[in-house]
């Protein structure tokens, strides 16, 4: 530039300065463009430079053409290329880890040749997990574009390299740490699930197209199988033969309602249990989730109800059959002896004497008056001989005590004597035929009130009390406040025939504790330790089970 | 036929049956002493005469006629007992009869029956009388004998003759023969064998 300055102020008047010098001015402004341009590029490919750097990204071109691609030095360190080493497609596969150098040789190929992942766009991405040869083990992910000539045939791959191993790592660490706690709650949920399944009070299985795929502990108890023999059988083996068909019908029509069956056991006994499934279809399968209960257990239960029911009805019976029998043998058979001695004497009297001076009429009139008093035995015993229903009819006892207090109320207070009611709200249940026990506690409560008006001490009251001892009896006490029980009585209280009352026949205590008895309790006769006269406590063991009410 | 020294006890708490029986009974000429409760009875006391005792085994207050006959046999009472009883299973009539009743009727029973077995209770109880009254008598027989008489009885029923008697007691013949003189006499007995049997009865041995 000084040069042709220095020129340019010494030829000015020449024209054909004038025509180098615009030549010059143009060349040089064009120079100076250039220059600028070029030291824009220079800063542009500086700044892409830095961006790269820091970004670690490393670029290459591959003419296809060519063995050789072109890298960058970025692109140099990310696969740790000597300094001397040349970037070749063998360098960049030796580099790749040897579980993924097939597919990476045979994508390159693909590429190379022309055919795109079938993804759209010529853009093409890969995560590439290489082996450097200081750094070790390293990702790198790949991005890149092909470009294609004239001809629309690929001539040109270029894209760019970046290490994504610390991404990776991260992305492993979480999937493993996922994938653990998924594993642990399947774990933990499996276990639960099994822990169910176990405890659980029925069998249960699972089977798929007939066959148990699994099964639990019970249900190989339930069958008397080990799991082993179990598994992987036909589920009909465990169905009762006359059980099959309705079986089979239920499978077949995949109806999983409730039903009843028999099952059969390894040993070849059979046994009822209760069905409950959850069919599912599942891809052409039928897979069924049964669940079995067995119901001999509740079956032998219920029987055995049923037979203490009607053990507990015959007992009474029995009893009762025993108590008027001997009611009659006593009550008849006192009169009907002096019935006989008096119609002896009679008839004595009658062969030694002459007419008109025949005393018969004592004889005959005690006759007559032991027929009367027959008469009134049979009535009392009518009373008790009514005919029995078929199946005794079981009550709470609760309302047993309630129903006696409410007859004998009336004959309380016409003797003067006033009745206290003690009764918890809720009593246990206990069980009772209605028509006997009733007649415990009206007997009862009726020798209470004779003996309070007897003993006539002030006050005279009776106290009906029913409470649950301990949780396995109940007890139901009346007491009286009369002159109390003597040693002589004590001992002889529920003999038959003993009463201490005038006319009384003595067989209520006796018939009130063996109805007492046929319910399995006891009945007993006390002194009063607390004050004066007796108590009578009925105890009664409390039933859990209702009985059938058939 | 008057039997009026011959009495029938009755114990029964039903007095229907007590009535009717006290009649029957007395039609017949037996004396009859009814009771209806033990205390009575006992009170009452063993009457003098052959007596029976007609016992319901059923009485009031606890008391079973078995009951009742170990009393009286405690007491010394010598009372032939007919049970009555209106229930009867083998174990009552056994222990009645361990009892050691005299007879067992079952209510009700034939008026013939108990008239029966009320005979047969008082023969048994005039026959121990007279059997208690023999053996009083022998007792105070035997009672009277003086000890040498005593012994020279003794030896006689062991079947020992008179000459061996005086060499064992040491006494002359004659003083032998009139001890037995006297002791037979005083026993009332006719012969050796009566001297025997009285002797016995009276606790000699």
């Amino acid at each position: 530039m000084n040069q042709l300055r220095q020129m340019d102020q010494g030829r000015s008047a020449n024209p054909g300065w004038e025509v180098a010098r615009t030549v010059e001015r143009l060349a040089s402004e064009r120079i100076a463009v250039l220059e600028a341009e070029n030291a824009e590029m220079r800063k542009r490919i500086d700044r892409l430079e830095v961006a790269l750097d820091a970004a670690g990204v490393g670029t290459w071109v591959w003419e296809l053409g060519s063995k050789i691609p072109e890298w960058d030095f970025r692109m140099r360190m990310l696969y740790g290329l000597k300094e001397d080493e040349p970037p070749s497609i063998d360098a960049f596969l030796k580099r790749v880890h040897p579980l993924e150098r097939k597919v990476a040789a045979h994508e390159l190929e693909a590429l190379a040749a022309g055919q795109a992942d079938g993804e759209a766009g010529d853009v093409f991405q890969r995560d590439i997990r290489i082996m450097h040869p200081v750094l070790g083990e390293r990702w790198i992910s790949s991005i890149g574009k092909t470009e294609r000539d004239d001809d629309g045939e690929i001539c040109r791959l270029s894209g760019v390299n970046f290490d994504i191993t610390d991404r990776k790592l991260a992305e492993e660490a979480l999937h493993k740490s996922e994938e653990k706690y998924r594993r642990l709650q399947l774990l933990q949920s499996e276990s639960r699930f099994l822990q169910l399944v176990e405890v659980a009070f029925e069998g249960i299985i699972v089977i798929d197209d007939g066959i148990i795929l699994d099964a639990n502990t019970r249900f190989a108890k339930m069958v008397g199988y080990d799991l082993s023999e179990i598994l992987g059988s036909d589920a009909i083996h465990f169905v009762a033969p006359e059980s099959r068909k309705l079986v089979g019908e239920r499978i077949r029509n995949h109806d999983d309602r409730p039903c009843e069956f028999m099952a059969l056991r390894k040993d070849g006994s059979v046994f009822p249990v209760l069905f409950n499934a959850k069919m599912r279809e599942w891809d052409g399968h039928a897979n069924w989730v049964i669940v079995l209960l067995d119901l001999s257990e509740i079956k032998r239960a219920k029987a055995k109800i049923a037979i203490q029911n009607e053990q507990l009805s015959q007992a009474m019976r029995l009893a009762l059959a025993s108590e008027i029998s001997t009611g009659i043998v006593h009550q008849i058979g006192q009169p009907l002896t002096a019935m006989g001695v008096n119609l002896a004497v009679a008839s004595g009297r009658f062969k030694a004497c002459d007419m008109g001076s025949c005393n018969l009429k004592g004889a005959l009139s005690r006759v007559e008056a032991d027929i009367a008093r027959m008469r009134e035995v049979i009535r009392h015993l009518r009373v008790l001989a009514t005919p029995m229903q078929r199946e005794a009819r079981l009550v709470a006892i609760g309302d047993v005590i309630s129903d006696a207090i409410k007859q004998m109320r009336d004959e309380a207070l016409a003797h003067g004597v006033s009745l206290v009611v003690d009764l918890k709200e809720s009593l246990p249940v206990v069980w009772v035929d209605a028509v006997q026990m009733v007649q415990v506690f009206v007997n009862l409560i009726r020798n209470a009130i004779e003996v309070n008006v007897a003993g006539q001490q002030g006050n005279p009251s009776i106290r009906v009390r029913a409470r649950e001892l301990d949780g396995k009896m109940l007890e139901v006490s009346v007491r009286d406040r009369g002159t109390g029980l003597t040693p002589e009585v004590l001992n002889r209280l529920f003999s038959p025939y003993f009463s201490t009352k005038p006319g009384g026949m003595g067989i209520g205590l006796r018939l009130s504790q063996t109805i007492v008895h046929a319910h399995n309790g006891t009945l007993e006769g006390l002194n009063n330790t607390d004050g004066p006269g007796a108590t009578f406590r009925v105890l009664l063991p409390i039933q859990s089970l209702e009985p059938d009410k058939n | 036929m008057k039997e009026s020294n011959k009495i029938v006890m009755m114990l029964d708490d039903d007095h229907a049956i007590l009535n009717s029986l006290e009649q029957l009974l007395t039609d017949r000429g037996y004396r009859v002493m009814p009771y209806d409760n033990a205390e009575d009875f006992f009170r009452g006391g063993l009457p003098d005469g052959p007596a029976c005792l007609l016992l319901d085994n059923q009485l009031a207050n606890g008391k079973t006629g078995v009951d009742v006959h170990q009393e009286l046999q405690s007491r010394g009472w010598h009372l032939p007992t007919v049970f009555l009883t209106a229930h009867w299973n083998v174990s009552s009539v056994v222990a009645a009869m361990r009892a050691g009743a005299d007879g067992f009727l079952a209510k009700p029973f034939e008026p013939a029956d108990l008239l029966q077995a009320v005979d047969v209770a008082l023969d048994h109880a005039v026959q121990h009388r007279q059997e208690q009254a023999k053996s009083n008598d022998a007792r105070s027989r035997v009672a009277s004998l003086t000890p040498r008489e005593a012994e020279v009885v003794s030896m006689v029923v062991d079947g020992q003759l008179n000459k061996q008697i005086a060499d064992e007691l040491g006494l002359s013949l004659v003083t032998v023969k009139v001890h037995r003189g006297r002791a037979m006499s005083k026993l009332g007995a006719g012969n050796p064998a009566e001297m025997a049997k009285i002797a016995s009865l009276g606790g000699l041995f």
